[in-house]
């Protein structure tokens, strides 16, 4: 096993530790039939996650540096992703679909899927898994919208960002030497500081929709790198976690849905 | 080799006849379970259609492909009593416990004819691992369908995430099972823990329905 591997190994028993933390509370919140549906789904969403996680644990420490020729931790994850965004949905304030928002979400991810494709060459997996993630995105952009939750500007400057990260890892499909090296090192860059002003967005105002927003964009970013910065990746979807359960009892303390 | 389809018509005709003579929960239970060993069958077919189209080894198929074929297929004739009967979630549990019941002593069945059944603790090990297992499954993809149900969630979304969290808990003990030595005490471990913490949540549930109903009757017998 190598040292890196020990390294990932670590940090997904600290995510379990985290989501195990969140779920306690949560089932014993939906046990005295005080919990919201947001949260039964947001326990439900992390019970996937977890599950997820262990499959991995399992995984890297019986087999360790292999890939799997099937990842059926997937399934959990798209769970998870589908369950959070049922959440999402409910806590929708404005059903107004605008249409740039759907090409948005659909553009965006189907770029990522595509990504995904190129660097694995799974096309089904990747194709069928990274469906539920344009809902996801769509209702994290509708509900963002309609809360006001990021001025107009800020919004249009994260979409840039966003879609100069993917227009560059296409790019470094055609560039080698030092070129290549120099985008990878700006996408590097541009994605962790996308992912701090997000999370201290989060932070600052922890509403629902932001902080699934950085729990996806470090989803996001987990699959967009190897090595040292998935692990740091992986490190900010873990503190993402505390973050949206924080965002979820808010959620439940300030409105009505039960 | 297994005649599984003949197993299945020596173990399914009893039962099948016994329908006839029995009440309406017993029946339907018998049934439940008579369509678990089908389903295990089916599944062994599907499974084994994937091992030789997809080119994995039979570990990996049964590691990474079993799983999700096994628990959809369990999943459907679940579904089908769901949307078919309108049955309330507190039926669909006998449902899929006798679903859950039928699909393990099949596949035990099968397993024992083709590896022998000498080895008392092996068989002890493997009806409450396996056997638990698929229990365990079942039990809580009825919970889960019961809780989205009682908070009006019966979507896509919801049964998927069901569906799925059943599906990597089966791969996951198929994976730890895989390897000898300490992973394979663990899988063998996990069903049985499981089924210990979901009585513990069913449990808590049940009992606060209950205290919830009397607190209904009081302030009805009080009006």
């Amino acid at each position: 096993m190598s040292l890196l591997t020990i390294f990932e190994f670590m940090l997904t028993i600290m995510q379990v530790v985290f989501i195990v933390a969140v779920i306690i509370p949560t089932v014993n919140a939906m046990i005295l039939k005080k919990s919201s549906i947001i949260s039964v789904l947001f326990c439900l969403a992390m019970v996937s996650y977890l599950l997820s996680d262990l499959y991995w644990l399992a995984y890297d420490s019986l087999r360790p540096d292999t890939r799997m020729p099937f990842a059926a931790n997937e399934f959990a994850e798209c769970a998870m992703i589908l369950l959070l965004a049922t959440g999402l949905e409910k806590a929708l304030p404005d059903k107004k679909k605008i249409s740039w928002e759907i090409l948005f979400a659909t553009c965006y991810i189907g770029a990522n899927i595509a990504l995904w494709i190129l660097w694995s060459g799974e096309w089904m997996q990747d194709t069928v898994f990274g469906l539920p993630y344009i809902y996801f995105l769509w209702l994290l952009v509708r509900g963002i919208r309609s809360r006001n939750l990021l001025p107009v500007k800020e919004r249009a400057v994260l979409i840039i960002l966003a879609a100069v990260i993917v227009v560059l890892h296409f790019m470094c499909f055609w560039t080698d030497g030092m070129f290549y090296e120099t985008i990878n090192l700006s996408i590097t860059l541009l994605i962790f500081f996308v992912s701090t002003w997000i999370g201290l967005r989060s932070i600052q105002n922890s509403d629902i929709f932001l902080t699934y927003l950085f729990f996806l964009w470090t989803m996001l970013a987990m699959f967009s790198f190897s090595d040292i910065f998935y692990n740091m990746a992986m490190l900010a979807n873990t503190l993402a976690i505390p973050l949206m359960y924080k965002s979820v009892r808010k959620e439940r303390a300030s409105d009505g849905i039960r | 080799m297994v005649y599984a389809e003949n197993v299945l018509i020596c173990i399914a005709v009893p039962l099948a006849i016994s329908l006839l003579f029995t009440k309406r929960s017993t029946s339907r239970f018998i049934a439940s379970f008579l369509v678990g060993m089908i389903v295990c069958l089916l599944s062994a077919y599907i499974s084994g259609y994937f091992t030789l189209s997809s080119g994995y080894s039979a570990e990996d198929t049964s590691i990474f492909l079993s799983p999700i074929v096994e628990e959809l297929m369990k999943f459907l004739p679940v579904l089908f009593v769901y949307f078919v009967f309108e049955s309330n979630p507190q039926e669909i549990q006998p449902n899929a416990i006798g679903i859950g019941a039928g699909f393990a002593t099949f596949e035990n069945c099968c397993f024992i004819l083709s590896s022998g059944a000498q080895n008392l603790a092996y068989v002890l090990v493997r009806g409450s691992a396996v056997g638990v297992m698929h229990l365990v499954t079942m039990v809580a993809l009825a919970m889960g369908l019961r809780l989205i149900k009682n908070y009006h969630l019966f979507s896509l979304a919801g049964l998927l995430g069901v569906l799925s969290l059943s599906m990597t808990f089966h791969g996951l003990y198929n994976l730890l099972v895989s390897e000898p030595g300490i992973p394979t005490y663990i899988g063998y471990a996990l069903p049985m823990v499981c089924a210990v913490v979901l009585y513990l949540i069913y449990h808590e549930i049940n009992q606060q329905d209950e205290e919830e109903k009397e607190n209904k009757n009081f302030v009805k017998t009080g009006e």
